[in-house]
């Protein structure tokens, strides 16, 4: 196993079945604290199914299945004593379609907060206003904050679900395919973002496409039909790659 | 084919006549356009006739209306509320083979005929056996109470089928924000839900004032154990007054004027609970 | 691991079990009186059918449920091709315009219109029409009358339910708006759509307004010849001394029975026309909630 100094988060042996069919088998592995970590994968190796089994998503579901562990900050986030919606608090999860509420810009941002006990208003304006504007959408919103969020263009409806996700002060966040459905230059500002997001959160990112997965990661996690099959250095892999199927991804034999 | 020839063929068909499958379809919603406006016109003419050439009994119409609607109320006053908790119940709390159990049956037994109810209603508050006659005190809750009973399954799956339709993914943001099963009932579902809610309590009070057998047969009841019943018309509904003012020959010039107030009652109450589910929290996906 | 239902505070575990028990209790409800009509008339039930062949008594429950049955789809097959012909033009081929939204009203308000309202029209226009001994005919027009509106935004409705990608890409590949609807749309909505006219039948035939109405055109006949199940079941409660008499549970068993059976297969019908059709949600394999 790779080393990795300063774990935040620790999967151990973690399997995910559904129903019958199991979508993750004996995952282990160690996420970096403050860098970005991309998962890499064709559709169905279960990319979405890790992500989601790192903060409790994936039990939403009723036939799904979970074992194994995973630590956060040391602590496991399936034991007797986790709190969910405090695990769901500090891993921010940013699904691929965004779908903002059907509410104002203000509200959406604002809901996470006040689910957690934030009440007063200049709180909130505050709040709201530096999560935009770390999501990069505060010059193009700040005069139109009541608007209707459906409203926006796809690229600030996702940028507006990951201020809604940073409005929480999570502590780690998962990006499902964050490029998904985006128009090139929309897609640049969303890396441009992750760029500056992974200097103060730690980030997975799942991604299909290897080219983002080098431009934004520090790591890269390889995985084929719900095993994972490698995982380094971002420059290490795309190098060396150790293993047959790596390699044939990674030069796009598959793609 | 070329594109020219496509291009004449768009072009001819806004022009020439051709008997094609359009023209069938046309006389198909035609004709039944025609078929529903005679009911419609049926209706209005024999109401018109009935204001213009006789001297209604105003008191008999006023008191059939506001009974239908106050029993009606009641009934949703019940039903509504219970429904909305077991709508909630099957689509934010259940797990999928309870909920499916609890759907599959109030879905099936929706289809119940209200005339059972009734007659399950006769059977078990014994009106024969009780001689005191009946006040209307005494059949206003039972009426109601049946009604809601007729009611309640078909609020609660029409409630659960829109429900059902609010986008997933929401309730998954709220979730991934750390909100708990209650805070995401609260803050996400209710206000998309509610204007369900209210189209619901439309459907409701349209279904149970509109339906004739529950109330006519407990009438009928109390009329069998006390003559003054029978003679009372205080205890009538609109469909009631309708059914016994045909078959006993009382009230005929009543009737059209009833049944005409009773059809705009109830294509206002439909388009008002219509107006209800226009909302975009559905439009998502 | 937590089950994912538990309530995370006290509070929430008591709204929780409240919202559970009110709905369990409201179900319990249902399943009771059922429950006891079957207690109360399976037996009858039982006896009516083995008896019915041979004794000449006031036993008249299986012609009866002929004729109900048989009065009830003969009314939805005189609605039906109006009410698809209708239907389809209305979705498919009506222009977007202020005409099309008023004729959607009409339809829509008079499918949700009392049916004491159609009684009416039987008793009032169709019987003296037809005169007395055709009490069947006007029967059966009535409740195609009834059905037609009811029956055209079903069919409206379910092809609204298709996704418009069907039509693009059928209209997209040559197909003319003729070969879309029955080529593409139908095979798709029809499920839907059956599924749907068997419950609004499911209704129609436990409906007692209508046939009150036109017995009462002749008081003295009392509607023997066009007596149905639920007018039956409603004149002799009304008329016997007795209301729980077994005949009466009989009856109403027979009745329930029927309306049942006609609903659980509408939804049968509906079910695997869900996954025909194929669910949008993200994943298949699971619920969501």
């Amino acid at each position: 196993m790779v080393l990795v100094r300063h774990p935040k988060l620790v999967v151990r042996n973690l399997s995910v079945y559904y129903g019958d069919f199991q979508a993750l088998s004996s995952i282990s592995l160690n996420i970096p604290s403050g860098a970005a970590t991309a998962v890499i994968g064709g559709s169905g190796a279960g990319k979405s199914s890790l992500l989601r089994s790192l903060c409790r998503m994936n039990e939403l579901w009723d036939n799904v299945r979970t074992e194994g562990q995973v630590l956060l900050d040391g602590h496991d986030i399936y034991g007797p004593d986790a709190d969910v919606t405090e695990v769901r608090r500090r891993v921010g999860l940013i699904a691929r379609h965004p779908s903002p509420f059907p509410k104002s810009i203000f509200e959406n941002v604002a809901y996470g907060p006040r689910l957690h006990g934030v009440r007063d208003r200049r709180e909130l304006d505050e709040i709201v206003k530096r999560s935009l504007k770390q999501a990069g959408l505060w010059n193009e919103v700040k005069g139109r904050l009541q608007e209707f969020a459906l409203n926006l263009s796809p690229g600030q409806k996702a940028r507006l679900c990951i201020a809604r996700a940073l409005a929480v002060q999570p502590e780690v966040l998962l990006i499902d395919d964050p490029a998904y459905n985006l128009d090139p230059v929309s897609a640049a500002k969303i890396e441009d973002l992750i760029l500056e997001l992974k200097q103060e959160y730690t980030l997975v990112l799942a991604t299909n496409s290897m080219q983002q997965a080098g431009r934004v990661s520090d790591y890269i996690a390889f995985l084929s039909e719900g095993f994972l099959v490698e995982f380094g250095p971002t420059s290490d892999v795309f190098a060396r790659p150790k293993d047959k199927r790596t390699e044939d991804y990674i030069t796009g034999r598959f793609s | 084919m070329g594109i020219e020839s496509t291009k004449e063929k768009l072009a001819s068909t806004g022009q020439t006549f051709r008997f094609g499958p359009e023209t069938i379809l046309k006389l198909a919603t035609a004709a039944t356009l025609v078929v529903l406006a005679a009911v419609v016109i049926f209706v209005v003419i024999g109401a018109v006739r009935s204001v213009l050439l006789v001297d209604l009994d105003l008191d008999l119409i006023l008191t059939a209306v506001v009974n239908s609607l106050v029993i009606a109320a009641g009934a949703v006053v019940v039903a509504l509320p219970v429904g909305l908790l077991s709508a909630l119940y099957i689509t934010e709390l259940a797990p999928s083979k309870p909920a499916k159990m609890f759907w599959t049956t109030i879905k099936v037994l929706s289809a119940v005929p209200s005339v059972v109810i009734g007659f399950i209603g006769l059977v078990w508050l014994g009106y024969y056996e009780s001689s005191q006659g009946t006040s209307p005190l005494r059949l206003y809750p039972a009426a109601s109470l049946l009604l809601a009973l007729m009611v309640y399954p078909s609020l609660a799956s029409f409630l659960i089928e829109h429900f059902r339709r609010i986008s997933p993914s929401l309730r998954a943001s709220s979730y991934a924000l750390g909100a708990s099963r209650w805070q995401t009932i609260v803050y996400t579902v209710y206000p998309a839900a509610r204007s369900s809610i209210a189209a619901a309590g439309f459907f409701g009070l349209g279904r149970t004032m509109g339906d004739t057998a529950i109330v006519l047969m407990l009438w009928q009841a109390a009329a069998r154990s006390s003559l003054t019943a029978s003679q009372d018309h205080r205890l009538f509904t609109v469909p009631t007054a309708i059914v016994m003012g045909a078959e006993l020959g009382w009230h005929h010039s009543e009737l059209f004027p009833m049944a005409m107030l009773i059809m705009i009652l109830s294509l206002a109450i439909s388009s008002l609970g219509r107006r209800f589910m226009q909302s975009h929290w559905r439009v998502q996906e | 691991m937590r089950d994912r239902h538990s309530p995370q505070t006290y509070t929430g575990g008591i709204i929780y079990s409240s919202i559970i028990l009110i709905s369990w209790l409201a179900a319990g409800i249902l399943i009771f009186y059922v429950g006891y009509l079957v207690f109360r008339g399976f037996g009858p039930l039982v006896r009516f059918f083995r008896d019915g062949a041979f004794a000449e008594t006031d036993n008249i429950l299986l012609p009866l449920w002929f004729r109900t049955l048989s009065l009830l789809f003969g009314g939805a097959l005189l609605a039906l091709p109006l009410a698809i012909g209708a239907g389809v033009y209305l979705s498919e081929y009506a222009r977007e315009n202020r005409l099309k939204q008023w004729m959607l009203a009409a339809v829509g308000g008079l499918a949700e219109m009392p049916p004491i309202v159609y009684g009416l029209f039987g008793w009032g226009a169709l019987a003296p029409y037809f005169g007395e001994g055709k009490q069947t005919l006007i029967f059966l027009l009535t409740s195609a009358v009834w059905l037609l509106p009811q029956l055209v935004s079903v069919t409206y409705s379910a092809l609204k339910e298709v996704p418009v990608s069907f039509r693009r890409d059928s209209l997209a590949l040559g197909g003319s708006r003729w070969q879309t609807t029955w080529g593409a749309l139908m095979p798709c909505a029809g499920r839907f759509l059956a599924a749907e006219a068997l419950g609004g039948m499911a209704r129609v035939g436990g409906e007692t307004a209508p046939v009150i109405m036109i017995a009462a055109a002749w008081p003295s006949f009392h509607g023997q010849s066009l007596s149905t199940l639920p007018y039956h079941l409603y004149r002799s409660v009304v008329e016997s001394g007795e209301v729980a008499s077994p005949h009466h549970f009989g009856t109403a068993l027979l009745l329930v029975l029927t309306s049942v059976c006609l609903q659980g297969a509408a939804l049968r019908l509906k079910r695997t026309g869900d996954s025909l059709a194929g669910s949008v949600h993200e994943r298949e394999r699971g619920r969501w909630y």
